[in-house]
């Protein structure tokens, strides 16, 4: 699905621009080329391959990143930004990382989620780090905004947009400043297990952007449940655009009973996880929560996975993981 | 100028009463900026009741209600490095703060070290953190510290009971 973006560019459901999926596709035919001389392969296949890239997601791990209880070091956190950043993008340094994501005329917001408390929120750090790489790569001051429901977001940008409604019937509105403003969206979740089986990461993170949470929060409704909801919010055509980029904080996450802070189910991972696809980062906190269980002998979270599933099928992002191209960085 | 003087200090006292005024009642209870040297981050209130308890909890709300609470109020504070969260519940009835009280202490083990009599409540310190509870008639009060500061948690738990010991059965926040 292609659509015109507020700055004229053309994306595809990841917020692939043109250019980017071109360079792709052409890579790919090349290397088809050479690998398939003489053995039959078809270029179509690979052509159609092409068109769903792998989804880069780099997992930075450093363990002095927490100093005391939740408390982390910002300069160990600076430096896992930094890295993950550059394995992300693929550039050199960090400056020109953030430039690939942020462009000077973007109105760049983030979301952290403050939701565990004070031990299982966003660490404020991730988000300082992200404001002063929004800030170098050129974004104003004033066009660099940390929100979470309508806290912390300008006058100007508040208020809902007009009702979407899900295919199971279910509606809700986002944040003006999600629907109408933001060309640069910054996710930052924190790995968590949600009730029962369910699971909070990048894409249960929009639960803070829209105006009836609660209505939606059902895992095991008949007709609308929340698995599904989750996957159908991720994709409201604004909130796939604007997306840019994910850091999932996993630094302790919190593997059962959540969303809440639980100090019984936490451990210490030390990680952050970087991406630029929701559902592909997603899946990988998802199975850094699952392998815990499994070594705890608990069953793994199935309503997560179904949320996943659900919204790789409908295109909001990559969920198999050979479409997941997985970097594993260790700092220290 | 002195004519001017008290009609400003008047015009702030009746802002400051109607803001208090605007508050909910159970928020009330919650420790007042400095106390301790604990001041509120800013717009880090919130309040649910029922199902707007997903402004607390999110997901999580499920549990609170199961357990009875009908509303809740949060405050987030920092001292230094340092942040509190402080949470009060409104329950349904004395036996569901206290049947509550008993399901988390179960989950804090042996590591649960109780509060100094009379009041009714623990500390757990784990991952460097310190987590309180304290149960008082059909209140529950939690607290939340990123640091290992155990006498802190005490300290924000004890401010917490002596409001709540101060409220009449005829003010009860409902």
């Amino acid at each position: 699905m292609k659509e015109k973006d507020k700055l004229g560019t053309e994306t595809d459901a990841r917020g692939i621009t043109r250019r980017e999926f071109l360079q792709g596709a052409a890579g790919a035919a090349v290397t088809a080329g050479l690998v398939g001389l003489g053995t039959g392969f078809d270029i179509e296949e690979v052509l159609a391959a092409a068109k769903t890239p792998k989804s880069r997601v780099v997992v930075v791990t450093h363990k002095k990143v927490l100093v005391e209880g939740w408390q982390a070091d910002p300069k160990v956190m600076q430096a896992m930004i930094d890295e993950g950043m550059k394995r992300l993008t693929g550039e050199k340094t960090a400056l020109a990382a953030w430039k690939k994501i942020v462009k000077p005329d973007d109105l760049v917001s983030m979301k952290p989620n403050p939701v565990g408390g004070v031990n299982l929120k966003t660490h404020q750090e991730v988000s300082d780090a992200c404001v002063n790489g929004a800030r170098l790569a050129g974004a104003k001051e004033d066009r660099v905004i940390v929100w979470n429901k309508s806290q912390g977001v300008p006058e100007a940008y508040k208020g809902w947009s007009d009702a979407y409604e899900f295919p199971n019937g279910k509606k809700t509105r986002i944040g003006n400043i999600l629907d109408k403003h933001t060309t640069c969206f910054i996710n930052l979740p924190v790995v968590k297990a949600h009730w029962g089986k369910g699971y909070t990461c990048t894409l249960k993170n929009h639960f803070g952007t829209n105006d009836n949470p609660s209505e939606l929060h059902d895992w095991e409704s008949a007709t609308a449940p929340m698995w599904e909801n989750v996957a159908y919010l991720n994709n409201i055509p604004a909130i796939k655009r604007c997306t840019k980029l994910v850091i999932a904080d996993a630094t302790r996450p919190l593997y059962s009973d959540g969303p809440g802070d639980k100090p019984a189910y936490r451990w210490d991972y030390y990680a952050l996880i970087l991406g630029k696809d929701p559902v592909a980062v997603d899946r990988i906190g998802l199975d850094i929560l699952d392998d815990k269980r499994k070594a705890e002998g608990m069953s793994p979270l199935t309503w997560g996975r179904q949320s996943l599933e659900k919204a790789a099928e409908i295109g909001v992002g990559n969920y198999d993981l050979s479409k997941i191209d997985l970097l594993r960085v260790n700092l220290g | 100028m002195r004519k001017f003087r008290v009609a400003l200090a008047l015009i702030i006292a009746i802002s400051c009463s109607a803001a208090l005024a605007a508050q909910k009642p159970i928020q009330k209870l919650l420790p007042a900026s400095g106390f301790k040297g604990w001041s509120i981050v800013a717009d880090s209130y919130a309040y649910g009741k029922e199902l707007g308890l997903t402004e607390i909890y999110d997901g999580g709300y499920k549990e609170y209600l199961d357990a009875g609470v009908i509303e809740a109020a949060k405050q987030m504070y920092q001292r230094k490095k340092a942040f509190a969260d402080v949470t009060v519940h409104r329950m349904k009835s004395e036996a569901s703060a206290k049947a509550f009280y008993a399901k988390q202490l179960k989950a804090a083990g042996k590591d649960a070290k109780a509060m100094p009599r009379p009041w009714t409540g623990f500390t757990w310190t784990t991952g460097g953190s310190v987590y309180g509870h304290l149960s008082y008639g059909d209140y529950y009060v939690t607290t939340t510290l990123t640091s290992k500061d155990a006498a802190g948690a005490v300290a924000l738990m004890q401010e917490v009971g002596g409001k709540i010991k101060g409220v009449k059965p005829s003010n009860k926040t409902r």
